[in-house]
């Protein structure tokens, strides 16, 4: 009697601790967290650079633009092949100082636009004032080439703590087209031969 | 003669229809008993135990813009009375969508100069009544026009300039090219805000290689949008190590071997106890 009396309440006993055992398996806990969150975004074009030249010739010689025909910002400048037996050629910014050569010097040939030119705009006007020599050697007609080329802006790190700058890198020729002081009035430069037009 | 005696006498029956009486009276209430009992009443004592959620906000300073401002926050931010925009977006610092607001961040470029760093300022701010542990996700990627992410575009063209000295560390082992996983040192107190984790945001000068990707996509439309993205984390400081496993996945270890010094903190100060007097 006694025996099964105490097996009994060990059995409840035990069957008790199982049960609480039992409860905590599989329990889980909450820890206080929180968050936020916030995105944004910019446009961005890939689109590689195009421009478009326009000419305006009369008697006197061209009036030259270039429009940004693509949808990227972009740096230009224009170059004038034509044979120097033929004609004298005089360039400037016609009524603006957008126009100028780098470092002021006219050799490279190369005339730069010191503004960022925004898809869709057109340049101010560069003057191009063609007077034709005289003489049994030259050719009555000729030619006067207008080429163009555009790059997309890209930035130059400043030195020693200096800011940085826009600048055009037209295939290795980094230039900073910001300071290109404009040709007011009119400079003479040499025409060259074109290779490959 | 025969006597005749009652099964019950008159005063018997009398007796008993009044003790019916009585009880009927008594179950129906009409005469309500009383009984005094033995009672002790005690002082009154009050214990409160101020019980706050955790809250976290996203800061951002961009453009030309003086001061960061807030750009989403949660519920219990607003509960606490804290000021700030919760539309959520990135990269508009003032009011106006769309190019408009793009120009203001960008310093009136039109788009973004490849290898110019633009100002962009990502903070957290703790947005609660007790301290926390935060985390900073912040994702950068390609999309089109539409806002499809283009999953062939190198998100490392996408450069985030990292703020020195901000108190943040930075987890390579959790960092791809596309998302950045910072944590934040130290406790964030109540109502403070960290240091700025980034500063600038710039395109590589190899941007240039996105126009040919886009051709052999055969991709036309090379109008592209740069999408940053940014996910402030916060975690109790109690029970550090096992709150941080459970809800991150993250052992402890691994964030202070980063140089964070995170640490379980106890917390007493959210209960005070009034004396009544009875």
């Amino acid at each position: 009697m006694k025996r099964s009396y105490l097996t009994k309440r060990f059995g409840l006993a035990a069957a008790a601790c199982a049960l609480c055992v039992a409860a905590g398996v599989g329990t889980t806990f909450a820890y206080y967290t929180d968050a936020t969150v916030a995105s944004g975004s910019l446009p961005y074009s890939a689109d590689k650079p195009t421009t478009e030249i326009t000419e305006v010739v009369d008697n006197a010689g061209k009036s030259i633009t270039l429009t940004n025909t693509s949808k990227a910002p972009s740096v230009v400048r224009v170059k004038l092949f034509f044979a120097d037996a033929n004609a004298d050629v005089v360039v400037y910014g016609q009524n603006n100082a957008n126009w100028g050569f780098e470092n002021n010097d006219p050799a490279t040939g190369w005339i730069y636009y010191n503004e960022v030119l925004q898809p869709g705009e057109t340049t101010s006007t560069l003057r191009a004032e063609i007077t034709a020599k005289q003489g049994d050697q030259v050719l009555k007609d000729f030619k006067v080439h207008v080429v163009a080329q555009c790059v997309p802006v890209s930035w130059q790190e400043g030195e020693d703590d200096q800011p940085g700058y826009e600048i055009g890198n037209f295939d290795g020729t980094i230039v900073n087209f910001k300071e290109i002081t404009g040709i007011t009035k009119g400079s003479a430069i040499s025409g060259q031969k074109p290779s490959g037009l | 003669m025969n006597k005749t005696h009652a099964i019950i006498s008159s005063r018997t029956m009398i007796l008993l229809i009044g003790a019916v009486l009585l009880c009927a009276i008594g179950l129906t209430g009409a005469v309500g008993a009383t009984q005094a009992a033995l009672s002790f009443e005690s002082e009154q004592y009050q214990a409160r135990m101020a019980q706050t959620h955790l809250g976290v906000a996203l800061m951002e300073q961009s453009g030309s813009s003086d001061e960061a401002i807030v750009v989403n926050m949660g519920d219990e931010a607003k509960r606490l009375g804290f000021e700030g925009s919760t539309d959520g977006k990135l990269l508009q610092q003032v009011a106006g969508e769309g190019e408009d607001a793009a120009l203001l961040v960008l310093d009136g470029d039109k788009q973004m100069v490849p290898g110019k760093p633009y100002t962009e300022k990502i903070f957290a701010k703790n947005a609660s009544d007790m301290g926390e542990y935060v985390r900073l996700t912040i994702r950068k990627y390609w999309a089109d026009e539409s806002g499809n992410k283009i999953y062939n575009a190198n998100p490392a063209l996408i450069e985030l300039g990292l703020a020195e000295n901000s108190g943040w560390v930075k987890s390579d082992a959790e960092s791809t090219d596309e998302m950045l996983v910072f944590y934040y040192k130290d406790v964030l107190d109540a109502r403070a805000t960290t240091s700025a984790v980034i500063d600038t945001i710039k395109l590589s000068p190899a941007v240039t290689e996105m126009s040919d990707l886009l051709k052999s996509m055969n991709k036309d439309d090379a109008n592209l949008q740069i999408v940053l993205s940014a996910e402030v984390d916060a975690i109790q400081t109690n029970h550090i190590v096992d709150a941080v496993q459970s809800a991150w996945g993250v052992s402890l270890d691994s964030i202070n071997a980063l140089g964070a010094g995170w640490k379980d903190v106890k917390t007493t100060e959210s209960s005070s106890v009034e004396r009544k007097e009875a």
